[in-house]
């Protein structure tokens, strides 16, 4: 206990000094610039082109409203999707909206769902069941669950799945051009 | 002790308190806009690469990826210590005519990385180090030692032997040589400065003298908010170098949990086990019988040390890309082949910049 107390006291005082040098580093100029982007940022810019090669059916999606694209999941980490919002694709306005409640997900789109919403996908699934909803994740058992598309990470690049039957239970339409560019895993 | 709790305590919220300062900082471009893709195509998002280094570290780099880096380790060596024992300088000069009191050693590294490939990288770091080391005679009078100026220059290669689909886990093969650019003939004042300079003792050299293998394995976990992993990175030295020795071979492993808390900051813990041999051979212009630091046979051990840090990354503004990471630590255990001076603290401080 004796030992414990004293390493404890020495790894406090050291940390503290030790912070105070790195207050001193932060304020250094660094010079370089990161030409690396973050992972949600180039999902965000996914999201909005996935917009232009799917057809939604018309009464799903009428000529002139806007699409709205859901993002489920509480990460702040997923923040730079919400940049989309207000874009237009096609004439049509993207509107996103950030929900919490399985209810709200048959008033979307588009659904994005965070990784960190993993323990609540079937029931997510389950819900949706018939909708024309295009769904979107990022979990290795997302296509299996019946989600339509999904994103990988692969050699630090995004790379994405399509799911063709769950786009056709959904009534969705996919470009040929889009499935062309993904993998294509049936469920 | 309640007295020393409490002053532990003080410790804490000063610690907390830095850390809600360096936030202050680190998160003043918070409201910076994200990156706008959208006018990229599908095929050219597919070619655009994640974000490399983020606040918990990475090893490996996208192909064609440069990064800078600065790391600069102290480490405080207090009192003696014999076996697990502490040792009492008049213990030690019943033995040797001189007792080293304490050390403090600084290491200056700059870095350099590249990636020719998605799945090598290339590292080339050199050091420049700096030593002072206080003693006491048997006649009680005192002196000070020091060397400083460049050290062993480093070369090694990463190779991403194993990756999971998401980087969940990798498998790193590390391989490297350590060349003897760090001088072995130090010299500095004794106890009596009419004699002149001599040659320094092993511990206050700048270098190996020798090239060294250093061979290595990393394994690197990683979840949504949290990384881990654990190396296992041995230093082989080879042949015998010019003033007849060889310092010991030295194997390290450590361990180290990573809990990502915001998106900028991170916290790290690690346990750093190291056991290093005796030196092979003796420079004979040393007197083993004058100090233990001149006793080839007093100059192994093993120690585990506990260190805690915090990483900061810089995802926007002008220090966007940047990485800070700071780490303290004290020893829970060391066995020395003593009489020997034993580490009282360490604090390792990295910066890094890809770009």
């Amino acid at each position: 206990m004796g030992i414990l107390a004293v390493t404890a006291r020495r790894l406090a005082r050291v940390l503290a000094a030790a912070l105070l040098a790195a207050g001193l580093q932060v304020g250094v100029p660094a010079g370089v610039q990161s030409q690396t982007v973050h992972e949600y940022e180039i999902k965000a810019a996914f999201l909005y082109n996935f917009v232009k090669f799917v057809e939604w059916p018309n009464e799903v999606l009428p000529e002139t409203s806007d699409i709205t694209v859901c993002i489920m999941g509480g990460d702040p980490s997923v923040d730079p999707l919400e940049s989309i919002n207000g874009r237009t694709v096609r004439g049509r306005r993207l509107s996103v909206r950030r929900i919490r409640a399985i209810k709200d997900v048959e008033s979307c789109h588009v659904l994005f769902i965070s990784s960190s919403e993993e323990s609540r996908l079937p029931q997510v699934m389950q819900n949706l069941h018939g909708s024309s909803v295009l769904t979107v994740g990022e979990m290795e058992r997302f296509i299996a669950s019946g989600g339509i598309i999904n994103f990988v990470v692969e050699r630090n690049k995004i790379r994405f799945e399509i799911n063709p039957t769950g786009a056709e239970r959904a009534r969705l339409k996919l470009s040929s051009q889009l499935l062309s560019l993904a993998r294509v895993v049936r469920q | 002790m309640i007295r020393g709790r409490l002053a532990a305590l003080r410790n804490c919220a000063t610690i907390f308190l830095a850390v809600a300062v360096i936030g202050g900082y680190a998160s003043g471009p918070a409201g910076a806009q994200p990156v706008d893709l959208t006018g990229l195509s599908l095929q050219e998002l597919m070619k655009v690469d994640v974000i490399s280094i983020n606040v918990l570290g990475s090893h490996i780099h996208p192909a064609g990826q440069w990064m800078l880096g600065y790391e600069g380790m102290f480490e405080h060596m207090d009192g003696n210590r014999s076996g697990t024992h502490r040792v009492s300088h008049d213990r030690v000069l019943e033995q040797f005519a001189t007792a080293p009191t304490d050390m403090m050693m600084q290491m200056h590294m700059a870095m350099a990385m590249y990636a020719p490939t998605n799945n090598l990288t290339l590292m080339a770091m050199l050091p420049y180090i700096l030593k002072s080391m206080n003693h006491v005679t048997r006649d009680g009078s005192r002196f000070k030692e020091t060397s400083e100026g460049i050290g062993d220059f480093q070369v090694r290669g990463l190779y991403t032997l194993y990756a999971e689909t998401g980087f969940r886990h990798r498998l790193l093969l590390n391989a490297g040589v350590s060349v003897p650019t760090g001088s072995i003939d130090e010299q500095d004042f004794g106890p009596d400065r009419s004699l002149g300079r001599s040659r320094l003792e092993y511990p206050m050299q700048l270098g190996s003298g020798t090239f060294d293998l250093l061979p290595g394995v990393t394994y690197l976990g990683q979840a949504q908010s949290w990384a881990w992993g654990a190396e296992f990175m041995p230093t082989v030295r080879l042949g015998r170098n010019p003033h007849h020795y060889t310092l010991g071979n030295r194997y390290r492993l450590s361990a180290w949990l990573g809990w990502k808390w915001t998106e900028w900051l991170g916290l790290t813990a690690r346990l750093d086990g190291q056991l290093w041999e005796n030196v092979s051979g003796a420079d004979r212009t040393l007197d083993p019988t004058d100090e233990p630091t001149k006793d080839p046979k007093a100059q192994g051990g093993r120690r585990l040390d506990a260190l805690l840090g915090v990483n900061i990354y810089f995802p926007e503004g002008i220090l966007k890309g940047m990485r800070l990471a700071v780490e303290a630590g004290a020893p829970l255990y060391q066995s020395l082949n003593g009489p020997q001076l034993q580490t009282d603290w360490i604090v390792h401080v990295g910066v890094q910049w890809a770009f």
